[in-house]
């Protein structure tokens, strides 16, 4: 997850850098991440350094403490002299903090005195003590983990932070590079720990949280020998020559009655915690449906049940469309669909409570099947707000499974069920999601089915009756009048998505006749060059490499760019 | 109190802010809720005219960098809080500049993913779990 901020942070700050402004005062604090989905946000923006179109600069003013570059911190510079290195000094700065868990680059043990007690003073010494090639004069924390990281990631560390200025890696190789970490997965789980998000390491590497559990255990086993050789002494009254010099044994006596006093008291609050909770609901994701239930199940679903709480919540994984998931949740949610899809009513509950289970082992159709039960009030009231709350869930947790909630949520907005400022905009990128989710998966029974559902549900949201936003009753929005002769009724989806993308910060800030003026350019531009070949016609990983490679121009120039670099890439394809 | 205002850029949409819930303040400035259009907006405002550098916000407007917004899990975020227009006070100056609303509520600083303390604040038990490492 950390890498995928990493990831998003280094195509923001390329993407800055590739019109001539720097960020400057660099700093995760100024850098904001979406609770939900993780989107990345750069914040402070009037602070950057800027560069107008005609080349005038205008400067920035603030720097912060352990992001100053060692040549600035050197030479005592002032934020508004400051250029591009300054930038991709504490951009690797913070990535390397997001890898090794906060930990400075410059934040080590010096083997003898130093002259160097903060961060950036370290840093304009060149003390980094995470080097492929060791330092002797500071050894890294024992919390760190860098040993763990690929040695590619480490060579880019070496040159950003012991290397000349200028040689240091660009916000755009690092993005590159960590995408392609991501896209060849370099990065996997731990065989130890398969579903603790906590536990990724690098290929062929350790896992940097094993290993940092087990220094933590280190630590804790020598401060518990040291208490246990402390309190032995204790009771030994009089009898250790090297710790109870200066006590006397009065004093050792009931230092020892007090210590036994408070233990006794801790184990008694224990067992009375503990005592509650047993009689408490059981709620935890240990605990047996089919012992809940045992008193209400017919034979039909008891007999499942049981064979499923046989299968370890634990161990036992399966690979559902190309990913691993829990089989125990995976079996929850299938018997609950099950009841759902035979409508047995008064199982709902049950259901209810099988996909609550799968959810909490991290299935996220778990998630979705909630919101589908809330959505239609199968054994609860019917709640599109908590429907929409557990969709969100689903699609948070991720593909293959979240197409059925990309889906039920585009429903609900495009339906005005739950309130949104831009219903059709927000209903389509939902579908459009979907449509991708599905098309990622390597389901074959519910890919197509999702499919076809995805493509009517946007089928649907074109026609001119749902197009019209509810605020905004001119139909001029959705379908502008174009000189070019092509409508955008004539457009494909991919070349709607992509005008609607590329216009809607003149709809939103423009109004309407700023709209109509944008899709008319794009449409001519669209009348007089290739239009877009179909993307359904070619399989999966084909259609991700190309839509990955053209998502600027799909998003941001329009369908006559997106549909130029396409055919572009098919080309450099085919030669 | 909400006040009209008029923007300079992108012609002259009439901007509501609400002075009553300040998003946030600083010495030079004050971040506010503000609609255009019925999409919400943040505004600073800046409290003297002389420590507003319109004409740097105005090269800002007109060089923003490609990608203003994205999609994440199928839903668009602001990548920048980039200026989007000035905003111009009832005295005919410039006072500040429209931004997109950051939703503090909904997003955390990157430190709290990795900070022990500060990933505390985080509701989801995965995010809280990504800084148990430090403890």
């Amino acid at each position: 997850m950390r890498s995928h901020f990493a990831t998003n942070l280094s195509s923001l700050v390329a993407d800055l850098h590739s019109h001539g402004h720097f960020f400057i005062d660099f700093k995760p604090q100024n850098i904001r991440v979406f609770k939900r989905t993780h989107a990345v946000t750069l914040i402070d923006c009037d602070g950057f350094a800027i560069e107008s179109n005609a080349g005038k600069r205008y400067p920035a003013e603030l720097l912060s403490t352990d992001y100053i570059s060692p040549e600035a911190f050197r030479n005592k510079s002032a934020a508004k002299d400051l250029d591009i290195n300054q930038d991709r000094y504490a951009l690797a700065t913070i990535i390397f903090q997001l890898l090794n868990g906060g930990i400075h680059p410059f934040q080590g043990i010096p083997t003898g005195s130093l002259n160097a007690a903060t961060n950036d003073e370290k840093a304009a010494l060149g003390l980094y003590p995470h080097g492929l090639v060791e330092d002797l004069r500071i050894h890294p924390r024992p919390q760190s983990v860098h040993l763990c990281f690929d040695d590619v990631t480490r060579a880019l560390f070496d040159r950003a932070f012991i290397g000349p200025p200028d040689a240091r890696p660009s916000a755009e190789e690092w993005a590159k590079h960590l995408t392609s970490l991501l896209d060849n997965k370099q990065l996997t789980r731990c065989e130890k720990n398969p579903y603790d998000i906590r536990h990724m390491r690098f290929l062929n590497k350790e896992c940097p949280e094993c290993l940092f559990q087990e220094v933590k255990a280190q630590r804790n086993n020598t401060k518990k020998k040291k208490t246990t050789i402390d309190f032995n002494k204790l009771n030994q009254g009089t009898g250790s020559v090297h710790t109870q010099q200066n006590s006397s044994p009065k004093s050792n006596l009931l230092l020892s009655v007090g210590m036994y006093l408070f233990v006794g008291i801790l184990l008694f609050v224990s067992v009375v915690a503990i005592l509650k909770e047993t009689n408490k609901a059981p709620a935890n994701i240990s605990t047996s449906v089919g012992e809940q239930y045992k008193n209400i199940l017919t034979d039909k679903y008891l007999s499942k049940l049981n064979k499923i709480e046989e299968i370890s919540t634990t161990t036992k994984s399966k690979s559902e469309g190309g990913h691993i998931v829990n089989a125990r949740a995976s079996k929850y949610y299938v018997l609950a669909w099950t009841i759902i899809g035979a409508r047995d009513t008064p199982y709902y509950p049950l259901a209810f409570r099988l996909n609550t289970q799968a959810y909490d082992l991290g299935h996220p159709e778990g998630a979705s099947n909630l919101g589908y039960m809330y959505e239609f009030g199968m054994g609860v009231q019917q709640d599109f707000q908590k429907a929409a709350k557990w969709y969100r869930k689903a699609i948070e947790m991720g593909q293959p499974h979240s197409a059925q909630a990309e889906l039920r949520l585009g429903n609900l907005i495009a339906n005005n069920k739950i309130p949104s400022n831009t219903r059709v905009r927000e209903a389509r990128m939902y579908f459009e999601a979907g449509i991708e989710v599905a098309n990622n998966g390597n389901w074959k029974d519910l890919k197509s089915g999702y499919l076809k559902e995805l493509g009517d549900a946007l089928n649907r949201l074109n026609q001119p009756s749902i197009e019209a936003p509810i605020s905004t009753p001119s139909k001029q929005l959705s379908s502008p009048p174009s000189s070019s002769g092509l409508q955008i009724q004539d457009l494909s989806i991919d070349e709607k998505a992509s005008l609607e993308s590329a216009c809607n910060q003149d709809k939103t800030l423009g109004g309407p006749n700023a709209y109509t003026a944008c899709a008319d350019r794009n449409l001519k531009l669209l009348a007089i060059g290739p239009r877009l070949p179909t993307l359904s016609t070619f399989d999966t990983e084909k259609r991700a490499n190309l839509e990955a490679a053209c998502s600027q121009e799909k998003y941001l120039k329009g369908p006559a760019a997106y549909a130029k670099c396409i055919r572009n890439q098919l080309d450099q394809k085919r030669q | 109190m909400q006040c009209l205002l008029k923007t300079a850029v992108n012609g002259e949409k009439e901007v509501i802010i609400d002075f009553k819930s300040p998003l946030g303040k600083g010495a030079q400035a004050t971040v506010y809720k503000s609609t255009v259009g019925g999409i919400r907006y943040a505004a600073k405002i800046f409290h003297q005219q002389s420590s507003f550098d319109d004409k740097k916000i105005v090269a800002m407007i007109a060089n923003p960098p490609e990608r203003l917004e994205g999609l994440t899990a199928g839903i668009l975020y602001p990548r920048y809080s980039w200026p989007l227009s000035i905003i111009i006070g009832s005295n005919k100056l410039s006072i500040g500049y429209l931004m997109p609303l950051i939703d503090q509520a909904e997003s955390f600083t990157l430190d709290h993913y990795y900070d022990k303390n500060l990933g505390k604040k985080l509701n989801s038990p995965d995010e809280v779990a990504l800084c148990d490492k430090f403890k």
